[in-house]
């Protein structure tokens, strides 16, 4: 693996990484951040990846660990989403802080970046059955926080 | 509550950004964290030190991506312009009415640089007014400019290859559009060169004695998006009498003194060219002519018959060699925009080709023949023929049927 395959997969899925950042970090200017320090991380250490598994799900885990570094150092709690996106209305908000933390996680990845299950394992260091049933778990959680919010 | 509205509320918590990829970022915070050094803000020192050494099929290239160009980079632009403008002028004195490109010459900058025996090469970019974008080509004086055509297809693929005397080896850029992520040269010698798409365009660079067989674009996953080559095997398929027939002009032609008294024919006298002209043919009320230059080499022209000065667009005496196996083809055809203004679709269609070319097969864009041309004398010309709506592509056959070389590229 060389410096040009990292480069064409950041060049081909920029805004996905971004997107799920973004989302991890809380923030977009952390979450671009970030992914830009994840790449410049993988350039470094690109003689550490062996091959036994896709190099993306390689750089994923990279990204996610990136993106969780900066919402730390920030103290940002993820339960909402710094963008230049309107404030949703009142009773539209979707509660995250219900969420844990892998809940999040795998959300984010399943939704933003729009990853298989085994890459987002890989990228989570998790099974891909428990990507299936944590995937399951969150978006019960928050259908059910959601319809109790409409039912007040 | 439905998963649709789950999906909607996600889809609005981070909408899909607009990034902007910056990969001399990443490269940069790579090696300020392994050397600890901060990189120098200053242009001259950020050439240096920016291109990081990634190998390219066995070259050494860098990104300089974004980078503002110095102020002489952007006098280039400008002299471009200038030039685009004259052929301009001389297009519609000559009766070829076509609008040239203009770049934005305050808003060029980097997009990738790479070390050769010759020294540094760069391309630069920038926005084509109305739409699009130029390039430059530059190692140290020496530069080439072109701009793009907005030519229809959304994978499209253009390219040039750049070289000279002065230059020990050869440079191919040009621009890959649509999702391509990469460019992959195959080259006579049996070497393959694998080349990043950065701002939609490439650059690499190959040693003089060889030539490109195929240049093609893939996408990011490896899927081959559009490809150019001489033929679908390679040349190498062909007879060395067949090679031969692609790589010469033939026709004697007649003497055509220029009119030296003309401002435009005192102009390319001035500029190395030889008083006396070739008259290869007269096709459709066009002539086509060779233009010895008193280095040796020729280029070719046309003008209508009755052009005061004889010759009003000229093309070729650079370093592309043509007639050659891999360029068979001197297209002077004429292109306009269609009635919407998006795409550019041939108008008149006419130009030089080598002794292999038997004719010229007009397109569409879904690769139907609208137009069968013969060639005669080295020459083609639709003449008075109307060249039928949605001609976006032109094909040279050589007598068996198969296509030896497309315009565009």
């Amino acid at each position: 693996m060389t410096s040009d395959d990292l480069e064409l997969l950041y060049r081909a899925k920029l805004a996905d990484f971004c997107r799920a950042a973004t989302a991890i970090a809380g923030d977009a200017e952390l979450g671009r951040d970030a992914v830009q320090d994840a790449f410049a991380r993988a350039v470094r250490k690109r003689r550490r990846f062996r091959g036994d598994g896709p190099l993306e799900a390689w750089v994923w885990r990279i990204v996610v660990n990136a993106a969780r570094d900066a919402r730390r150092k920030r103290g940002v709690v993820a339960e909402s989403v710094q963008t230049e996106a309107p404030d949703a209305p009142p009773g539209e908000r979707l509660p995250l802080e219900l969420l844990t933390e892998r809940q999040r996680e795998v959300l984010f990845l399943h939704y933003y970046a729009d990853l298989d299950y085994a890459t987002i394992a890989a990228a989570l260091g998790i099974s891909p059955g428990t990507v299936g049933a944590t995937l399951s778990i969150a978006r019960r959680t928050l259908r059910q926080a959601l319809t109790q919010e409409v039912a007040r | 509550m439905t998963e649709a509205y789950l999906d909607e509320l996600l889809d609005g918590l981070v909408p899909p950004p607009v990034v902007r990829a910056d990969w001399a970022d990443v490269l940069g915070r790579a090696r300020r964290t392994r050397r600890g050094y901060a990189i120098v803000g200053a242009f001259a020192a950020a050439l240096v030190m920016v291109p990081t050494a990634v190998a390219l099929g066995g070259r050494i290239a860098g990104w300089f991506e974004g980078r503002p160009a110095p102020p002489a980079v952007r006098q280039d632009f400008v002299q471009f312009n200038a030039a685009m403008q004259r052929m301009s002028a001389y297009l519609a004195k000559s009766g070829f009415a076509r609008k040239t490109p203009q770049a934005i010459a305050a808003r060029a900058h980097g997009v990738l640089a790479l070390r050769t025996a010759d020294g540094p090469v760069y391309l630069w970019a920038a926005p084509r007014r109305g739409g699009g974008s130029c390039w430059l080509l530059q190692l140290g004086s020496l530069t080439n400019a072109a701009c793009d055509q907005t030519w229809p297809s959304s994978e499209r693929l253009t390219f040039s290859t750049f070289g000279g005397t002065l230059i020990s080896g050869q440079f191919i850029y040009g621009q890959a559009l649509g999702a391509a992520a990469s460019v992959v040269v195959n080259l006579s010698d049996g070497e393959t060169t694998k080349l990043p798409v950065v701002e939609g365009l490439f650059m690499g660079a190959f040693p003089k004695h060889v030539h490109p067989l195929e240049v093609a674009a893939y996408d990011a996953s490896g899927k081959r998006l559009v490809a150019f080559g001489t033929l679908a095997g390679g040349t190498a398929q062909l007879s060395p009498a067949e090679r031969r027939a692609l790589s010469r002009v033939s026709t004697r032609g007649t003497p055509y003194p220029l009119p030296v008294g003309d401002p435009f024919v005192r102009h390319l006298i001035a500029g190395g060219y030889e008083r006396t002209a070739v008259l290869l043919a007269t096709r459709g009320g066009r002539n086509y002519f060779r233009l010895p230059l008193t280095n040796g080499r020729s280029a070719f022209g046309t003008g209508r018959v009755g052009l005061a000065s004889g010759v009003g667009l000229i093309v070729g005496g650079g370093p592309a060699r043509f007639p050659a196996v891999d360029n068979p083809l001197l297209d002077m055809s004429t292109v306009g925009a269609t009635a919407n203004k998006r795409t550019m679709r041939f108008l008149h269609v006419g130009g030089i080709a080598a002794d292999g070319v038997a004719r010229v097969v007009v397109k569409d864009r879904e690769g139907r023949g609208l137009l069968w041309l013969p060639v005669r004398d080295n020459v083609y010309d639709s003449g008075t023929t109307r060249v039928p709506a949605g001609a976006v592509q032109l094909d040279a056959q050589d007598a068996k049927g198969r296509t030896v070389a497309r315009v565009p590229r």
